[in-house]
């Protein structure tokens, strides 16, 4: 037997024992369930951030947003999948974190650090945790957009964002239509280049989309938006491939006049921009190698950062 | 109607998705839930106004790559559930003769990086372009990858 057809019998024998009931999915579509919750939650501790005020009276980098705390429980060989592309001899690089929500001394960042740094700490070894399995903790309900599995955990999640004067999700919609994120944001900041799939938005219009962006030469460059509001407690942070000091950055003002950051390094491409009331990182599948400058720019000027407050 | 248009499509792909899942992410449980969350987003397209698929190919790469996502964010969350052992996961699959099972947990013991990219092109008949579309990936880092995995399975390729 070739290795084709072993492999094929192999895992023709595996099978999913799930038992499709069309009615779990007509309830899920108008709600959420816990372990959506958390898949949603892994979804929203990912992504990016930044904006305009403050940016004329202050000049940022990458630096500044870095977040001081490692994140937990990525799994090795997920963070050295991309770095293994460029660099296939060598050893993968430091981790690092940005939190998506600003400067590293905003309440907002200054906050997930804190909690981050909290669950580093907690239960390190999963016992808890995994003696608790998919069972109910009693908190989806409060804490349906973080993490905490047990009342400890939950009251340091709420101590934390009182001491910063944060509030915490209570709400969560998926976006179907585009018109739909346009009509909640305040206008169509993403113009016809841009697709828009597999968006979503909390209660106080912090949100998240995968997207696509169809240059005028054709190319198609795929990256994925997030926009943290402030004054809220979002656990959003986009981990990077080695340190801030790899990135090229640069500021660029976009054609709709507002100033944006931009970032390359070996394994990504970022804009970030600080608006009035929200820090919005956009993360673009490419690299130093894969995109020039001009190209990176032309991709913001795509976006009307002005309608995005 | 809408409904039968989901039904058949879940019934059709399910396998694959939780397939997929189980590579990228080794764990039965975590792979379920995989399943749960892209069955709920293909219901969603199901529903007016549909999503149009440009065919039976073009559904299939788009639960691909949905699926794949939504394994990403598994591996990006805190709360990710530690892995069931493999030999408890391998046991709970009867298979047929010893060398699948052996196949199986060499390679779920693979780096995950290996183990998708295998199962998209042996299983899925996918190419490598193809893969390394659904992935994000240079089609020589999916070459890359399928040949190491292979060279690291050799043993298991010689046995049978």
């Amino acid at each position: 037997m070739d290795e084709n057809n072993l492999y094929r019998q192999t895992f023709s024998q595996i099978h999913s024992s799930r038992i499709i009931a069309i009615e779990e999915y007509q309830v899920r579509a108008g709600g959420h369930s816990v372990s959506q919750r958390a898949l949603l939650l892994a979804a929203a501790a990912v992504l990016l951030a930044l904006t305009a005020m403050a940016f004329a009276v202050r000049m940022w980098r990458l630096q500044e947003i870095a977040a001081p705390y490692p994140s937990p429980s990525f799994p090795s060989e997920v963070l050295t999948a991309a770095w293994e592309e460029t660099q296939p001899q060598a050893a993968p690089p430091r981790e690092t974190y940005l939190t998506l929500q600003g400067y590293q001394d905003s309440p907002e960042s200054l906050a997930l650090s804190e909690w981050l740094a909290f669950q580093q700490s907690y239960d390190p070894d999963h016992e808890i945790l995994n003696r608790i399995g998919n069972a109910s903790t009693g908190l989806e309900e409060r804490y349906s957009f973080y993490t905490p599995y047990t009342r400890e955990m939950a009251d340091e999640l709420d101590r934390i964002a009182e001491k910063y004067g944060l509030k915490l999700h209570t709400e969560f919609y998926d976006i179907l239509d585009r018109q739909e994120l346009f009509d909640r944001v305040g206008g169509d900041f993403a113009g016809g280049a841009n697709g828009l799939y597999s968006m979503y938005m909390y209660e106080d219009g912090t949100f998240h989309y995968d997207g696509d962006v169809t240059m005028p030469d054709g190319t198609v460059w795929e990256y994925q938006m997030n926009r943290c509001v402030k004054g809220s407690l979002t656990e959003a942070y986009l981990m990077l491939y080695g340190g801030v000091e790899d990135f090229d950055q640069w500021t660029y003002r976009t054609a709709c006049g507002v100033p944006v950051l931009l970032a390359v390094s070996d394994a990504q491409a970022l804009i970030l921009a600080e608006r009035k009331n929200s820090f919005v990182t956009v993360n673009v599948f490419a690299d130093r190698e894969s995109m020039a400058r001009e190209e990176l720019e032309a991709i913001a000027d795509t976006f009307n950062w002005s309608i995005i407050g | 109607m809408e409904q039968q248009v989901f039904l058949s499509r879940a019934e059709r792909y399910q396998d694959m998705i939780y397939r997929i899942a189980l590579n990228a992410l080794t764990s039965p449980q975590d792979a379920e839930d995989v399943l749960q969350e892209v069955l709920l987003k293909l219901y969603k397209v199901c529903q007016p106004p549909q999503k149009e698929f440009e065919g039976e190919e073009h559904l299939r790469h788009w639960l691909i790559r949905v699926t794949v996502n939504a394994c990403r964010d598994v591996h990006r969350s805190a709360w990710r559930r530690k892995t069931l052992p493999l030999e408890t996961a391998s046991a709970s699959i009867p298979f047929e003769e010893p060398v699948q099972q052996e196949l199986f947990e060499a390679v779920m013991a693979l780096p995950e990086r290996y183990r998708v990219v295998l199962y998209l092109f042996y299983y899925e008949d996918l190419t490598a372009a193809q893969i390394a579309a659904a992935l994000k990936l240079s089609v020589s880092a999916v070459t890359t990858r399928l040949c190491r995995g292979r060279e690291k399975l050799r043993h298991i390729w010689k046995e049978d």
